[in-house]
């Protein structure tokens, strides 16, 4: 095996997610429990307004390695472009800049770029956070334009072997989150056109106090401030294989499949207490 | 260990509330999972090491863990992998540092200095050298190797032939074209730079053949 090859093994090892974590008794002495008194956590704000040069992670990643972007663009049309970094830097090729970052090494992935709405920006990543780590220099941010920009070769000579497999595998990483976005956008849509259709409901909700609710288990908290939906599934419930649904009159729109998690937030412009109440279903999947 | 202790132990470690002997648990645990998935290729003192390092991240990281907390499964889900990739890094380090030290054993006492000095770029560098330079070694028979020198220095390296005339190793060269062509090929499927080809061959294949000349030629075993 190659260094490369071997690089790249240790890669796909890193995306792996751990599951079911393995133990073995060890003897080992720990350090003195005061020499961590001194450390200081950073402070991790989540991102509010994007700027280009931030450095953000979406949080968590679908997959065992972290999703750090840098915001490098926002066009006139309100979109934002990402550029995906990831901390091999070994495997990088002509189009990545190499580039330190709060004592690590990076890369940043110039031909891995995709746009994001501006508009509400940190909603457009579902239930995941999105954190601010800090902000490249003007300096690297000219050093990746001109790579972006085809002005200047970036740091690797080879494109091809263990690299190429990199970015095939980088690619799906970003597909994968991006067709995840897309998806939550549509489920919005949907979920917007099924409040739409069912208005009578939908227009009580203007006088409507109640933001909270319970049925088949799922409790809901409508929080008007974030315009989220958080649904909250009885203890009993968490980990099983369910569909929450709404259905009124013959439509139907899933809000969430699969293994119930402890928490679920929604983007949710026209919440209508009535109609949830009335149109909120749960079933095994 | 359940993930709701873990979650427990850890959120006592972020708000500094942690005891003598659940700090000991934790820092077990920890260790544990790591001695598990690195057998083999660790010793005592990294485990600590690591371990002693993945803890000053958590700290560091301790807004995102504590937006987890919600959710204990997942939580110790991500402390695993998270470790795991600490583990990663330090194998990814160790890696470089073997190569350092070999690269010393054979007197290229630069390649030190520059991870020291963080040279990274000059390391991709060195990465994909030696990546052709495997690929030369895994395609090229040894006894076709003299035929990239010829065209590297043709007089240079004519020695390679003995006491053959220059038309004779001309010939021979001529004939043997297709060795290099299928090289070529496979550097086209790395994809390389030309500016890496041209690094490769004033290089490492100069290398190669000073090596291959210090054997064969007679001015140089004399």
């Amino acid at each position: 095996m190659t260094p490369l090859e071997e690089i790249l093994e240790l890669y796909r090892e890193a995306l792996k997610v751990e599951d079911v974590l393995e133990y073995e008794d060890v003897d080992i002495e720990p350090p003195d429990i005061d020499s961590f008194k001194n450390i200081e956590p950073k402070e991790i704000k989540e991102i509010e307004v994007p700027e280009e040069g931030d450095i953000i992670e979406v949080f968590p990643s679908p997959d065992g390695l972290g999703m750090i972007f840098l915001i490098f663009r926002i066009y006139k049309n309100g979109y934002v472009e990402l550029l995906p970094m990831s901390k091999f830097w070994e495997l990088a090729t002509p189009e990545d800049v190499l580039i330190q970052f709060e004592g690590e090494t990076y890369i940043v992935q110039t031909d891995l770029g995709f746009e994001v709405p501006e508009e509400d920006f940190p909603k457009r990543f579902g239930n995941r956070k999105v954190f601010l780590l800090g902000k490249l220099t003007p300096e690297q941010m000219k050093e990746v334009e001109d790579v972006y920009e085809g002005r200047k070769k970036g740091t690797g000579g080879m494109w091809g072997g263990p690299k190429e497999e990199f970015k095939t595998l980088e690619s799906r990483r970003y597909f994968s989150l991006f067709a995840q976005m897309i998806k939550e956008e549509e489920k919005l849509l949907e979920l917007s056109a099924f409040f739409e259709k069912h208005r009578e409901y939908a227009l009580a909700a203007a006088g409507e106090e109640k933001t909270w609710g319970e049925k088949e288990g799922i409790r809901w908290f409508y929080d008007s401030e974030e315009k989220r939906l958080i649904l909250t599934p009885e203890e009993n419930l968490v980990g099983k294989r369910k569909r929450i649904l709404l259905e009124a009159d013959g439509d139907k729109v899933v809000l969430f499949e699969g293994e119930l998690p402890k928490k679920i937030e929604i983007p949710l412009e026209n919440y209508s207490h009535s109609l949830l109440e009335r149109s909120l279903r749960v079933e095994d999947v | 260990m359940e993930a709701e202790k873990l979650r427990d132990l850890l959120r006592a470690f972020f708000e500094r509330t942690i005891d003598r002997k659940d700090y000991d648990s934790l820092f077990r645990y920890l260790a544990g999972i790591l001695k598990k998935k690195g057998a083999g290729s660790l010793n005592y003192g990294e485990v600590g090491e690591i371990v002693r390092d993945f803890m000053i991240k958590l700290l560091d990281n301790r807004d995102k863990f504590l937006s987890m907390m919600d959710d204990p499964t997942k939580l110790r889900a991500y402390i695993g992998t998270a470790l795991k990739n600490s583990l990663v890094d330090h194998l990814k380090k160790k890696k470089r540092i073997r190569e350092v030290l070999e690269a010393d054993l054979r007197g290229e006492d630069n390649r030190e200095s520059l991870v020291e000095k963080g040279e990274k770029s000059q390391l991709v560098k060195n990465y994909e050298l030696t990546e052709i330079e495997e690929v030369f070694r895994k395609e090229v028979k040894p006894e076709n190797v003299k035929y990239f020198c010829y065209l590297l220095d043709s007089k240079r390296y004519k020695c390679l032939w003995g006491d053959k005339s220059t038309d004779a190793i001309y010939q021979d060269v001529s004939r043997k074209r297709r060795v290099v062509e299928e090289f070529g090929r496979k550097l086209r499927d790395l994809r390389i730079s030309d500016e890496l080809v041209r690094e490769f061959i004033n290089t490492k294949l100069s290398e190669i053949c000073e090596d291959l000349r210090s054997k064969l030629c007679k001015e140089e075993k004399g």
